[in-house]
């Protein structure tokens, strides 16, 4: 009797932790956006519209920042260029002129750059000042 | 339904015993060990000793480079199981094993109701078998974006994760003095299973031995499922050529599946056989006596 005991106790034992799971399942989260980097021609080119090229331009004898060779102009045929420093972004000539770290100030006449678009600048420099 | 069930199975073992207490007939023994090759057999063992088994499968072969070298897969990772057991009762043993896959080690039980007797009064014998598996080794490593089936909580392992059941009825009938068949639906239960399978498999093995020698035969078997189905439809078949005498039994062995014990054998996809694909192996099963017999 010990041992049918002994048995059905083995057996109730066993089944004490009956489970009904499945798995794993695999749900990965998508992946992350890529960052949207900032558009030289659509946001970058249009400040330069605006601010620099009443004097910037084909007749200015330093650096002209007409849409046709602006990029070219900052980074390598400019007269002191590179005006641009992608490694260290507040030390371009470019941002230093416009902040009034270097002076005189551009634009030297009229109301300064806004922040925002100066900020813009500087993160188009930092992403690595791209012609885009 | 689990209330039915239960009844169901109790009027039977009622049943049964009544047939059972009757006057001492002439049984039949439908075959020569408690295990037909991955199969349980209505056998069960005397109560004056006590069974030791060793199974052992290689890794799978074919008709290609890998018989050749891999020396028909004898070079590859084998599994391998070792079993004990031991009669309580008469006509009831428990045992325990343990499997080389998972590391699992496993207590089974079965229990003869009915003995096929010569005079053909009790035309087949019926068992029934239970088995926990408790898989041992190391679970494997999930990703950071597991979840369980809500697919709200994150996957974790529990320790009942481990365990596996294993239930089955098994009829047999010698049919001549050279061919015994045997039929033994399972049902399998799993605590954890792949993601989108179910974690109960209901499968039907039959399987039979052909008498070929004094001391030897030719046994088979095929083990269809009625859920989780395997992929390309690779149902575990195997086939064996058995020697043995009274107290022992030696298979050589050539089977779809290499693994051992029926919560894997049945549930998982085992070898193409149809392209040529099978695993050898072999059983060793001896029966130790200590008792003289009366």
């Amino acid at each position: 009797m010990k041992k049918v005991s002994l048995f059905l106790t083995i057996i109730i034992l066993s089944n004490v932790s009956c489970r009904k799971d499945s798995g794993p399942y695999i749900i990965k989260p998508p992946p992350p956006e890529k960052p949207v980097l900032i558009s030289f021609s659509n946001e970058i080119q249009p400040i330069f519209d605006y601010y620099c090229v009443s004097c910037h331009n084909e007749n200015h004898p330093l650096l002209n920042l007409k849409p046709c060779c602006s990029w070219y102009e900052l980074i390598a045929t400019g007269h002191n260029a590179p005006y641009i420093d992608t490694i260290n972004p507040d030390e371009s000539k470019l941002l230093q002129r416009i902040t009034g770290a270097i002076l005189p100030i551009m634009p030297p006449t009229g109301n300064a750059l806004p922040q925002d678009d100066i900020d813009l600048i500087k993160k188009w420099i930092g992403e690595g000042a791209r012609n885009n | 339904m689990k209330p039915a069930f239960l009844i169901t199975i109790l009027m039977f073992v009622g049943i049964t015993s009544s047939f059972s207490q009757g006057e001492e007939r002439s049984y039949v023994t439908t075959f020569r060990s408690i295990q037909l090759i991955n199969m349980q057999t209505t056998e069960v063992i005397p109560q004056r000793g006590f069974d030791f088994s060793i199974r052992h499968r290689f890794g799978m072969t074919g008709f290609d480079s890998t018989s050749y070298k891999q020396l028909l897969g004898l070079d590859l990772p084998a599994n391998i199981r070792f079993a004990f057991d031991f009669p309580i009762l008469k006509n009831l043993y428990v045992g325990a094993g343990r499997t080389k896959n998972g590391k699992t080690i496993d207590l089974e039980t079965k229990y003869l109701f009915l003995r096929q007797t010569e005079d053909n009064l009790m035309p087949f014998s019926v068992a029934a078998y239970f088995s926990t598996g408790i898989m041992t080794d190391a679970f494997p490593r999930v990703s950071d974006y597991s979840y369980m089936a809500d697919l709200v909580t994150p996957f974790t392992y529990r320790f009942s994760h481990r365990l596996s059941y294993n239930f089955q009825m098994i009829f047999a009938r010698k049919f001549t003095e050279g061919l015994s068949l045997q039929i033994a639906p399972v049902l399998i239960y799993k605590n954890l299973v792949p993601a989108g399978a179910e974690n109960q498999t209901f499968s039907i093995p039959v399987g039979g031995a052909i008498k070929t020698g004094l001391k030897s035969s030719f046994i088979f078997e095929y083990a269809y499922r009625f859920n989780n189905r395997p992929l390309n439809n690779d149902y575990p078949l195997s086939i064996a050529f058995e020697s043995g005498t009274a107290g022992h039994v030696f298979q050589i062995v050539i089977s779809s599946t290499s693994e051992l014990i029926e919560q894997d054998a049945y549930t998982k996809t085992s070898f193409n056989y149809l392209k040529g694909k099978f695993a050898l192996g072999f059983n060793i099963r001896r029966v130790f006596w200590y008792k003289r017999k009366k």
